[in-house]
């Protein structure tokens, strides 16, 4: 039986009151909107028109919304039961795009319904799979989860969007206010802190109003979109497969449940002050919900979503991680994909009031991460295991030139620092338990 | 509700007066923030010899200020091509440098002075030359460099300008220089026109951007990669990674208008990865013969976004 930490507000089980639970899942929606440029920016690649950014902007945060509800219902096999909400999986991004290349929305649609139905195969397996994850793979998991998020965080918050362009003073400003008013409330705000991330977003884009940020072309689009629409494409319905981009779909669905193993152990240590190793059976049952989510993104013809890393550190953050905020934000951020006017405001939020908020959200994961690794108690098996695959990870970041000629077939294991890692820290993992078991047989 | 959106909008336009909201509107016309701030520098450095004239020139000169310092410096020509100013290269001022030519032959003085040749009294344009990328390396590099007519109180014309060295390509950019090469095609017709663009020194040719010029079955009659092989390459069999046939697109999509983007995937670099082409083309008649005037570039791929 979990047992709920002092620093938790309102822990799993519990029920905010009404306004207070309303406050909650909308900081959450806004978290979740970081990720909307994504459908932007894959929907602009494809040539695509500002109707259809639109739609599928909205199609994408109705997917979320439903992801978001049914990972916080807990039922026999299905759903973990935690505030772990989706948005747009920054890792499907790069495999959704190739596909929208080649063969459009419906390419895309069929695709990303193809890597829920390989997660769904995956969360089936997990629980056997419990011998690879001991808690300090688990953590280096956690870990990258967050380092992934370090460059989109960084470059937004210093107002850099291509190589070669100038920091930007206004930009570093509003991150850095924004940063601080979001740790200053979490620090010393009390029960302030369950708004920590709204407080500071409101800071943020008032400095980003009155500094500039907030471009008027982009107010004239929101303002000249509808009060309220239902997002329909005009291949609604239109779904075609490719079997050549099958391996690079199960390989990013492989990796964002991977992902998504990471945020759900995260849920199980915020909620459980003696949080010891994964609940496995647990975890499966959020990967099956979460699969129905890509797949439901898929059918409806949004960009697959994922787990939120961040939206887990927030609830972290705030001390609320009661499920009842998920079945909030899920079903605001469904009503607000019916409202353009409002989906659109959240598309254009300024890059540095997200950077901030990216950050402040990867601070803990970081810090979780390294939590869990040091908790499992380092040993000199422990050290190799993680210090190798960190090591080898990070340069793929670092020097990513290095890894241009590996070969064809290996490519989606270089695909991602956070696939290498956990691959190398699992083979490193039995590799050096091979002895042990030898002697204990 | 509407009005309270629209009169937020309006506090927003007004708190940001009017000059800089079309400064900005002006700026829109670009995606990367690099060509922003150079364009938004130069308009300045135009503004402030329009209103005090040859003494803007001294203010240019002061090291570590927004006009000079390590990632900028202006330039000043006048309509001749004299140098008036030019604080990394001091031995250049006073001269008339109107011959003067890139490694591949570009006039680029000319071309900056062209831009002073417009009737506008704030025209501007953009002009691409290899310029060695500091007086120690000697070596040439690409440099994008936007150049804007002033005219000062005293009545002289100045061209004032200040460049990038190795910039990304902006859409606009190669609008403008398709759409010229047209233009060529039409004006002085298939024979001259075509001899002109096949020069690997046409200032048409930009960066690694090159115009290419198809007839209407499909010959590619300007061919940058092979300018004089005797038996053209044809386009019609060229079908990009995703198994579209691009020629086909092209007279589809210019069977009722004469100007279109087409985006095609094809690898890039080391060919392990697919990459999209922007491509921009323009139909045009000549001789009573029709030509398909194209260029084609990547664009940039965000920092974040992993490639």
């Amino acid at each position: 039986m979990a047992r709920k930490p002092a620093n938790l507000i309102y822990g799993v089980d519990d029920k905010p009151p009404f306004w207070v639970l309303f406050l909650l899942g909308l900081q959450h929606t806004f978290l979740m909107s970081s990720t909307l440029l994504l459908p932007v920016v894959l929907v602009s690649e494809i040539g695509g028109s500002f109707e259809q950014v639109r739609n599928v902007v909205a199609l994408t945060m109705i997917a979320c919304g439903i992801g978001t509800i049914l990972q916080a219902v807990r039922l026999r096999g299905f759903g973990s039961g935690f505030l772990c909400p989706n948005l747009c999986g920054p890792n499907f991004f790069i495999a959704s795009v190739e596909a929208a290349w080649l063969g459009g929305l419906p390419l895309m649609r069929g695709m990303t319904i193809v890597a829920g139905v390989a997660e769904a195969f995956f969360s089936r397996f997990v629980n056997r799979l419990r011998f690879l994850f001991p808690a300090e793979i688990t953590g280096l998991v956690v870990l990258m989860v967050a380092e992934e998020l370090v460059p989109i965080g960084v470059s937004k918050v210093l107002g850099i969007n291509y190589e070669g362009e100038p920091i930007r003073g206004m930009c570093v400003l509003t991150a850095a206010v924004s940063l601080l008013v979001m740790a200053g409330v979490t620090i010393w705000g009390k029960q302030l802190r369950l708004y920590s991330v709204l407080i500071g977003m409101v800071s943020g884009y008032l400095l980003s109003f009155f500094g500039g940020l907030l471009p008027p072309v982009q107010f004239r689009q929101v303002f000249s979109s509808p009060w309220m629409a239902l997002p329909i494409l005009d291949n609604q319905f239109e779904i075609t497969f490719s079997w050549s981009l099958v391996p690079t779909f199960v390989i990013v669905s492989i990796t964002g449940a991977l992902k998504s193993v990471g945020n759900l152990i995260m849920c199980e240590k915020v909620n459980d002050q003696e949080w010891k190793e994964p609940d496995m059976p647990r975890i499966a049952n959020g990967l099956t919900a979460d699969s129905v989510c890509v797949a439901v993104s898929g059918l409806l013809g949004g960009v697959a979503s994922d787990t939120s890393a961040s939206n887990v550190a927030l609830s972290s953050a705030s001390g609320a991680t009661s499920r009842v905020i998920g079945y909030m934000a899920g079903t605001l951020f469904i009503l607000l994909g019916l409202f353009p006017k409002v989906s659109g405001l959240l598309s254009v939020m300024p890059p540095p009031v997200m950077g901030a908020i990216l950050i402040f959200v990867t601070s803990f994961m970081i810090t979780s991460g390294i939590q869990i690794i040091v908790g499992s108690g380092m040993d000199t098996r422990k050290t190799f295991v993680i210090g190798v695959a960190l090591i080898f990870g990070l340069s793929l970041d670092m020097l990513p030139s290095l890894f241009a000629g590996v070969p064809y077939f290996l490519r989606p294991l270089v695909d991602s620092s956070l696939t290498l890692t956990t691959v190398i820290a699992v083979v490193l993992n039995q590799l050096f338990r091979l002895r042990s078991r030898a002697e204990t047989t | 509700m509407n009005r309270v959106l629209s009169c937020t909008l309006a506090l927003f336009l007004s708190l940001n007066g009017s000059a800089r909201a079309q400064t900005r509107d002006k700026l829109s016309h670009y995606l990367y923030e690099d060509t922003k701030q150079l364009v938004a520098l130069v308009e300045d450095a135009a503004s402030l010899i329009e209103q005090k004239g040859e003494a803007a020139l001294l203010q240019f000169g002061v090291k570590n200020s927004k006009w000079l310092n390590d990632q900028r410096y202006l330039f000043v020509y006048d309509l001749n091509g004299k140098c008036v100013f030019h604080p990394v290269e001091p031995q250049l001022l006073g001269q008339d440098l109107i011959g003067l030519e890139d490694l591949d032959g570009r006039p680029m003085i000319t071309m900056i002075t062209d831009v002073g040749k417009k009737p506008e009294a704030d025209a501007s344009g953009w002009i691409f030359y290899l310029w060695e990328e500091s007086p120690q390396s000697r070596v040439p590099a690409w440099k994008s460099s936007y150049v804007r007519k002033a005219v000062a109180p005293s009545g002289t014309v100045y061209l004032v300008g200040s460049g990038l060295y190795n910039m990304k390509m902006e859409r606009s950019f190669l609008e403008e220089r398709v759409d010229q090469a047209a233009d060529l095609i039409a004006d002085k017709g298939k024979q001259i026109a075509l001899g002109e663009l096949r020069n690997r020194a046409s200032p048409l040719h930009i960066q690694n951007t090159y115009i290419t010029v198809t007839d209407r079955q499909g010959d590619i009659v300007v061919d940058p990669s092979f300018p004089n092989l005797l038996k053209k390459r044809s386009l019609i069999a060229f079908r990009d990674k995703t198994g579209r046939n691009i020629y086909a697109q092209i007279t589809k999509g210019l069977e009722k208008k004469d100007r279109m983007w087409l985006l095609y995937i094809w690898p890039k670099g080391d060919a392990s990865r697919l990459a999209r082409h922007m491509m921009y083309v323009r139909k045009v008649k000549a001789d009573g013969e029709v030509f398909y005037v194209s260029a084609n570039f990547v664009p940039a791929t965000p920092v974040w976004m992993k490639q």
